[in-house]
């Protein structure tokens, strides 16, 4: 047992990276979404994944998630086989993102308890405590969901993605709905408990402030494949642009083609 | 999943209300019916026939909307995506809600049936051995076809939820509930006799008008019983692969 009262991973598995994706392909009817994508994350890195709309950012992280079945390609999150054993793969993962919701007529005591069970934590309270202290929300422990704001409900969420303590971390847009202030002390939240723990993120953005404050690595996709993998001063200089933005520019015309 | 169903029942009034609800209202109705046709017909066992036809319904009707209804609240909150990408098993999210279902389902027969005996002085331990088969095999076809919806809804998303309503009122007709099978025009007869329930149906109508168990009935809806879980299974697996391949649990509404 490790110090949270988990199962220690066999030695392999314990060698194994975060996140592999291994020229992974998704074809829906007729039309390639991502194409021959391949990376790495290793444990304990920020990886941030930048993009236009439709460029395959979140049906990638669906697909690590087992959400959404590759066409071709493997997909393994520690160690473990995505498609073959998705309940395995994902037990040491969490996950949030602007476009789910709180249960409406859940208190939010009872989902953070809810998720304790699905993910197996050993003492349920005692990560609810821990979690609400970090986020600061014991206020809300006992409210609805229908109760709280949209912001207020996506600290929640976060929470529930952070309750199990997880190893691996997935968040697709995590801080869209919050306000300036809220967004700077969850980033700040996000990069030190990835410090702190050795926690694997792989977070999506359209903000790149956020980005380039958090991640230690950028994936850039477009067109489902990765067309920059660098740092994000890594990614300036190979642009020449001053700063992420200019270089999302750059990147996406390049993609549409426009001069 | 079942820990879930409870807490939303605990802060939902409505919730704990349907339990009861539209079951009252039909016993009500049917009530008044079976009492007036009681009073002008010879049909062997009257009221008893139609009001324990009205309340063993009811186990069916609700069970397969039981199971419908747990997916479909957490598809209309927009936090079936927070499940789907926990290591929860589709299994998993199914026996929750076979597991709730089930008590629901006798929590809220009990309380109708204590509302008959009450009102109309049928009690529905009058069709004796038959109670406990004819109890499962309604049971066993109510989340048969809350199967069907699930994995309906599932592919098809909240267009279909419609199913959930209206599955087993499609089915009733030809499900025997109020008259036995051969009245009905010979072409439904065989649909008729698949349906597990019109064989609990012929069983309890049989037992209550002369004293007979007609265990072969049973049996026999036991036996579709099985079909109709496996199948509703089978089919829930095709429809959770199918999403996952076609990348529709990213879709709004989910």
């Amino acid at each position: 047992m490790d110090n949270l009262g988990r199962m220690a991973l066999p030695p392999a598995d314990a060698a194994a990276p975060a996140i592999v994706a291994d020229d992974v392909v998704k074809d829906f009817q007729g039309r390639r979404v991502i194409d021959h994508l391949s990376f790495t994350v290793p444990r304990g890195q920020v990886c941030a994944m930048l993009g236009p709309n439709g460029a395959g950012k979140t049906t990638t992280i669906h697909m690590l998630l087992g959400l959404t079945l590759p066409t071709s390609g493997s997909i393994s999150i520690l160690g473990t086989d995505v498609v073959a054993d998705r309940s395995a793969a994902l037990t040491r993962t969490g996950f949030t993102a602007s476009y789910v919701s709180l249960p409406w007529r859940l208190k939010v005591r009872e989902l953070l308890k809810i998720y304790c069970e699905l993910y197996e934590v050993p003492d349920p309270d005692t990560a609810i405590s821990e979690v609400a202290a970090l986020l600061d929300i014991e206020q809300f422990l006992d409210r609805l969901g229908q109760g709280l704001s949209t912001g207020q409900q996506t600290i929640v969420l976060l929470a529930k993605a952070l309750v199990n303590r997880p190893e691996v971390l997935f968040l697709d847009e995590p801080t869209a709905s919050l306000d300036p202030e809220r967004a700077v002390v969850v980033r700040e939240l996000l990069r030190r408990i990835a410090d702190e723990r050795a926690m694997t993120i792989l977070i999506t953005s359209h903000n790149m402030v956020e980005v380039e404050k958090v991640a230690d690595r950028i994936l850039f996709v477009a067109g489902g494949r990765i067309v920059a993998d660098a740092t994000a001063e890594g990614l300036r200089n190979q642009f020449g642009a001053e700063d992420l933005e200019e270089v999302y520019l750059k990147v996406a015309a390049g993609e549409l083609g426009i001069q | 999943m079942v820990l879930q169903q409870a807490y939303v029942m605990k802060h939902s009034p409505l919730r704990i209300m349907e339990m009861l609800y539209w079951p009252l209202i039909e016993v009500v109705l049917w009530g008044f019916i079976a009492s007036y046709l009681d009073d002008r017909t010879n049909l062997p066992g009257g009221v008893a026939i139609l009001l324990g036809a009205v309340v063993l319904w009811d186990v069916c009707f609700r069970t397969q909307q039981e199971l419908a209804m747990s997916q479909l609240m957490d598809m209309w909150d927009r936090s079936i995506l927070n499940l789907y990408a926990s290591p929860m098993r589709q299994s998993e999210y199914v026996v929750g809600a076979i597991v709730f279902s089930f008590v629901r389902v006798v929590l809220g027969t009990t309380l109708l049936a204590v509302f008959v005996a009450a009102s109309f002085g049928f009690s529905i331990l009058d069709v004796g051995a038959t109670l406990v088969p004819s109890f499962l095999i309604l049971l066993g076809f109510g989340w048969g076809l809350g199967l069907l919806i699930r994995a309906t809804v599932l592919r098809f998303g909240s267009n279909a939820e419609v199913l959930a309503w209206s599955l087993a009122l499609l089915i009733q007709p030809a499900a025997a509930v109020f008259y036995p099978v051969d009245s009905l025009p010979g072409w439904l007869q065989p649909i008729s006799h698949a349906i597990p329930v019109s064989h609990v149906f012929e069983a309890a109508r049989e037992f209550l008008a002369h004293g007979r168990v007609l265990w072969g009935e049973l049996a026999t809806g036991a036996a579709l019983d099985v079909v109709y879980l496996v199948a509703g299974a089978l089919v829930l697996g095709i429809a959770y692969k199918s999403v996952r391949v076609r990348g529709l649990l990213s879709r709004p509404g989910y």
